[in-house]
């Protein structure tokens, strides 16, 4: 059964439709949240917040075609709030991050099997990404992330943000360029990084 | 060579998001252009680096319930959100109570007949059958003048309350403004960053090649005084014979 099918059924009362709603997407938004963020704690709350709304207001989504789109603007609004709410945000070294992210793997919530070594890798490999993700600006980092990681069309990203698909592009551009740019500064490169 | 191309078609033809004639069009540039060229090796370095990347799942899922998702929300809402729908009833309810509570405690009569509009508050008629007993009513009486007045008044302070919403509109509006100005700011900022770089990097080579042309200038230099001096040898000699 397709989203569409799913909108419609939930609206018209089966709660049951949009659980699978749930389950369809939830991985999806939560990584959205965790790369724009880097921060688990405020993914899982960002994804829990996320669906509440969807739940609340799906009845007034018009084009249930489009409803990746529209998980994605309420997550951008909620990372939004959230940002807003902790601007005085703590910062977390790079250092501290990567401490972190090897303490904290765990076999269940990777998609590289159950080998704790190559979970690690992969725990690694994602905190710096996010990292880096957190030293270009947001606007730009809301692109790259749904380009990059969301499978989103620029017509998409454009919707989702409501700025020009033309805008959408020159920030996908500039956003690539500064993160280049990161990874030079911090000695990153694909050989050196893969697992 | 002059490179004109935009960043939004580099972009789109990184991504392979242009139709045909649009693809090859900007294919045959780049192949003509180091300039592009490089930038679209940018792009390969960076997107190589991100897909490293690798999903995670949540650590706890979601499952909402029939009754208990809708108040999952609502708690963050406080006791008024958590209401619901029967939130307006209520409101409603509270409205009219408290309307016919003044009503009946003021005892308040309104009439509007030729003597003008008539708001009496105080003791109720005494009975029905005294025709006479509203003339002896303890109550104020306002005359077409003073109801005109009224009126007037009272459109002036809904004109008022006019202005002051639209006043905070206004506002809300500016924070808007601003917030969007500080992200093209920003935004413009990065640009200005970039473009000066761009002439760093064009100024240092532009350097080099000062540096090599004074060089190469040098050199000629050398060589052409050498072939004066050759020339002046030779002048000199034949003027000897
Ligand atoms: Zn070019």
């Amino acid at each position: 059964m397709n989203d569409s099918d799913l909108v419609n059924r939930f609206v018209a009362g089966d709660v049951a439709a949009f659980n699978t709603l749930v389950r369809r997407w939830e991985k999806t938004i939560y990584n959205f949240i965790l790369r724009y963020l880097s921060d688990r704690e405020a993914a899982q709350e960002g994804c829990q917040k996320t669906f509440i709304r969807a739940y609340q207001n799906l009845h007034r989504l018009r084009d249930t075609d489009r409803l990746s789109t529209w998980l994605h603007q309420i997550a951008v609004n909620i990372c939004k709030d959230d940002m807003r709410s902790r601007s005085r945000r703590k910062s977390v070294s790079l250092d501290q991050l990567l401490a972190q992210s090897d303490h904290t793997f765990d076999p269940a919530t990777h998609d590289h099997g159950s080998n704790p070594e190559e979970c690690a890798a992969a725990n690694r490999v994602n905190a710096l990404l996010n990292a880096a993700l957190q030293e270009i600006p947001k606007l730009q980092r809301a692109v790259v992330i749904m380009k990059e990681y969301q499978g989103l069309k620029f017509s998409e990203i454009a919707a989702t943000l409501a700025i020009s698909e033309n805008t959408a592009k020159s920030r996908m551009y500039y956003g690539l360029k500064a993160l280049r740019k990161v990874f030079e500064k911090w000695e990153i490169d694909k050989e050196s990084l893969e697992i | 060579m002059k490179c004109d191309m935009s960043r939004a078609s580099l972009i789109d033809f990184f991504y392979g998001e242009l139709d045909e004639g649009d693809r090859s069009r900007v294919e045959l540039h780049t192949q003509a252009c180091p300039a592009c060229q490089a930038v679209l090796q940018e792009l390969q370095e960076a997107t190589g680096v991100l897909r490293l990347g690798s999903e995670e799942a949540p650590r706890e899922n979601l499952t909402f319930v029939a009754n208990d998702a809708g108040n999952l929300g609502n708690y963050a809402r406080g006791w008024w959100g958590r209401l619901g729908r029967a939130r307006l009833l209520l409101a409603f309810a509270t409205a009219f109570a408290i309307i016919v509570l003044c009503l009946s405690l003021a005892r308040v009569k309104a009439s509007y007949d030729a003597d003008g509009f008539v708001l009496t508050f105080g003791e109720p008629v005494a009975s029905e059958e005294s025709p006479q007993a509203r003339t002896r009513v303890s109550g104020w009486q306002l005359t077409r003048s003073e109801f005109e007045q009224q009126r007037r008044s009272d459109f002036f302070e809904i004109q008022e309350m006019f202005r002051e919403s639209e006043a905070r509109q206004l506002r809300s509006q500016q924070i808007i403004l601003e917030g969007f100005a500080r992200d093209l700011d920003s935004q413009r900022r990065q640009d200005m960053m970039w473009v000066g770089r761009g002439l760093q990097s064009f100024s240092h080579t532009s350097q080099v090649e000062i540096d090599r042309t004074q060089l190469a200038l040098q050199e000629l230099m050398l060589v052409t005084n050498a072939q004066g001096n050759q020339i002046r040898a030779i002048q000199f000699s034949k003027q000897e014979d």
